[in-house]
């Protein structure tokens, strides 16, 4: 069948529906209630207990400087030799890669080489040795676009800079966040997307919440399964 | 596997083992939920908001899905439309075989399983990687899922260290999130080298074209997978992204207990040329597979599941007898209703004789609707196998009336005869019985002289009514 004829097809039988009346008024309520507006304080500590909720370890770094501290401490009191990281003009600190670099944490922005739409074998072979050998890299580190402190939800936009990779194959993923990136819910932010919204503004959205979950035998859930099993978040304030 | 739902029914009850495992599960996933739901808005605002979302976008089907067509072509995406299960198969195996792809890896996905995917590729000598748990353990025993959500769900970890021993050679441990971790690191490698990922969608935003994924197992697939095929339904889009906001945590406390899926992926098109992984070719397949004939029969209701898997998961059948009984892809009380009307959705059990076609129904409700052919059908058993006690309905983040829904399903069966010469004399005798309290003791003289249902306990000499109004005169 070719392409055009199947959606003939779906379309003309849909047509053939008869109709129906719409809804009366459609509403996205909230589904937690969220903080009210105008208090950050309140906002930081609503997200944080959320991010307990989902089994996320966090710190709340007071500036930049000490947001750049406590990362490269903790990363070198665990011994990090290695990181996954996205480009350093993509996180909301900086100076963080140089100073992890300084304490000879080995910095990597994958790039794996571009499997050409061809798939051409050799392309592919380099590719498959590529992301392999990143593969056993134990932390990836990542900045946010935006969090949401009802569900303690991260959201990661993929981008030039910022594969998707460096938040999906290490084990650990430490994000760094900006205090005023977070928003009470989803639909707030969706709210103050400029206008225009509806139109896209990435290629693709990452949300996370919590670190990679299944339930899958005996519905006893287990980490780490098909992504980093522990999720770490620094909210950096007086950006 | 027995050929039958009353034989796969039989078989499931005479399992203690599978019924405590059941029983067990089912019973963890429903505090899980009412944990979930804690600190929410009253459900019923929520239930109410969510059936309205669904309720419109259904309505509204033939914009949103060109809305969605245009948007997401405009973005790069490959869009494909597939009336039926072959013709999705045919497409995603000729993309298979034109980028000469010989190994796939397949993400949980309900459309997935049903278009019968795996098989549909492993006949053409192309190996399928499940990277999902469930399906990962369902794979390697050749067994069929029982749950939309945990489809391993009747496997118990004994079980699965059995098997993972015998198929992979790794040691027995019962320890659960070793198990889990066996599969993660088998699924490393495949799915690194994988060219082509196969996945499902859970809703698509018709404004935006944007795909959400909320399938965990399919991130890494996602980001290192050269090309992604994402299989939908036709009812599984929504108009504004703002509707992903209420009903993506609506899922997944419905499913888990947990405030928003861990992962979902909210995909706009193909990764352009200046970022360094993520799908370089993105196709979508809009599948119908019978689902316009569930809206012309007057079931359209039933497609504004959002497959969280709450119904299976308090209903007291499907807790004795679990989703494998209902069909050979599962099945659970919302499969109840569509698994009799669409044979296409279950393959392996094909009609029995030739369908006739659809003609007007005479509908005690008044809605316009046809008929559904359901002489022959493989499954018609499965609507009365409820309670009709409306526990599904409660739970539904989208309010589906089942009960309403299976009555209104037995009405078209035994209209369309199938309803065995045994089940009417039955509810004749039935309907006779119950007409009085006269009737009923006659009716146990005779069952009991005919030595049927001879443990049927004596009717009570006094009716509740007459003991009730005898209180009261008191």
């Amino acid at each position: 069948m070719k392409p055009l004829e199947g959606r003939e097809t779906i379309l003309a039988r849909l047509a053939a529906l008869p109709e129906a009346a719409p809804p009366a008024g459609l509403t996205r309520p909230d589904v937690v209630a969220p903080v009210p507006d105008g208090d950050p304080a309140a906002l930081i500590e609503r997200f944080v207990q959320a991010l307990e909720r989902v089994q996320v370890t966090w710190q709340i770094a007071a500036s930049p400087v000490i947001a750049r501290l406590t990362l490269a401490t903790g990363l070198q009191e665990a011994g990090i030799k290695q990181a996954l990281s996205w480009a350093a003009g993509e996180l909301p600190v900086g100076g963080v890669l140089e100073a992890l670099e300084v304490l000879g944490i080995e910095i990597i922005t994958p790039t794996p080489p571009l499997a050409d739409i061809r798939l051409r074998p050799q392309d592919l072979e380099v590719r498959r040795r590529y992301l392999l050998g990143i593969e056993g890299i134990p932390v990836g580190l990542t900045g946010a676009d935006a969090a949401f402190a009802a569900t303690g939800t991260l959201a990661l936009r993929h981008g030039p800079g910022r594969p998707l990779l460096v938040h999906q194959l290490p084990r650990r993923h430490i994000v760094l966040l900006a205090a005023s990136q977070i928003y009470p819910t989803m639909e707030r932010w969706l709210a103050q997307r400029p206008a225009g919204a509806g139109q896209p503004t990435s290629q693709c959205i990452t949300l996370l919440t919590g670190p990679s979950r299944s339930a899958d035998i005996e519905v006893t859930p287990v980490f780490g399964v098909h992504g980093p099993g522990k999720l770490h978040v620094i909210v950096v304030q007086g950006q | 596997m027995s050929s039958t739902f009353n034989h796969r029914a039989a078989d499931a009850l005479a399992n203690d083992s599978l019924r405590t495992t059941l029983t067990r599960s089912t019973g963890i996933l429903r505090q899980q939920r009412t944990a979930g739901f804690a600190d929410a808005a009253p459900f019923s605002e929520l239930q109410a908001a969510a059936r309205a979302l669904r309720e419109d976008a259904l309505i509204r089907l033939p914009a949103l899905l060109t809305q969605l067509e245009t948007e997401a072509r405009a973005r790069g995406v490959e869009v494909f439309w597939a009336p039926d299960a072959a013709t999705a198969n045919r497409y995603i195996l000729a993309l298979a075989e034109a980028r000469r792809v010989r190994q796939v890896v397949c993400s949980h996905a309900a459309a997935v399983e049903e278009i019968g995917l795996d098989a549909a590729l492993t006949a053409a000598n192309i190996g399928v990687t499940r990277t999902h748990i469930g399906d990962y353990i369902l794979h390697l025993a050749d067994d069929t899922p029982s749950h939309p959500v945990h489809s391993a769900l009747h496997w118990r970890k004994e079980a699965v260290t059995q098997l993972f021993e015998e198929h992979l050679d790794v040691p027995q441990t019962l320890d659960i999130q070793s198990l889990a971790n066996v599969v993660r690191f088998k699924l490393r490698r495949p799915t690194l080298e994988a060219t082509l990922s196969v996945g499902g969608v859970a809703l698509a935003v018709a404004e935006s074209g944007a795909l959400a994924l909320i399938d965990g197992d399919d991130r890494l697939a996602m980001a290192a997978s050269p090309i992604h095929v994402a299989v939908m339904g036709i009812e599984q889009v929504t108009a504004t992204l703002a509707d992903l906001a209420l009903l993506l945590p609506l899922y997944a406390r419905s499913a888990g207990g947990q405030p928003m899926p861990d992962h979902a992926l909210l995909l706009e098109g193909p990764a352009p040329a200046d970022v360094a992984d993520g799908p370089r070719e993105l196709h979508l397949v809009i599948l119908d597979n019978g689902r316009s004939d569930l809206l012309r029969w007057g079931y359209g209701e039933a497609l504004t599941c959002i497959h969280c898997g709450a119904c299976h998961n308090v209903c007291p059948v499907y807790r004795e007898i679990g989703g494998q009984a209902y069909s050979a892809r599962g099945g659970g009380p919302i499969d109840a209703v569509t698994l009799p009307l669409l044979p296409a959705l279950t393959a392996p059990e094909a009609p029995r004789g030739r369908r006739p076609a659809a003609r007007p129904a005479s509908s005690a409700d008044g809605e316009p609707r046809l008929a559904p052919p359901l002489r022959g059908a493989p499954l018609a058993p499965l609507p009365h196998a409820s309670t009709l006690c409306g526990a599904c309905s409660a739970v539904c983040p989208v309010g589906i009336d089942i009960p309403r829904l299976l009555i209104r399903l037995r009405g078209d069966l035994a209209a369309a005869g199938e309803m065995g010469s045994r089940a009417r004399l039955w509810r004749r005798a039935y309907r006779w019985g119950m007409q009085d309290a006269a009737s009923l003791r006659r009716l146990h003289r005779l069952l009991r002289s005919a030595r049927l249902l001879s443990d049927w306990p004596q009717p009570a000499s006094q009716t509740f009514h007459a003991r009730w109004q005898a209180r009261r005169d008191r």
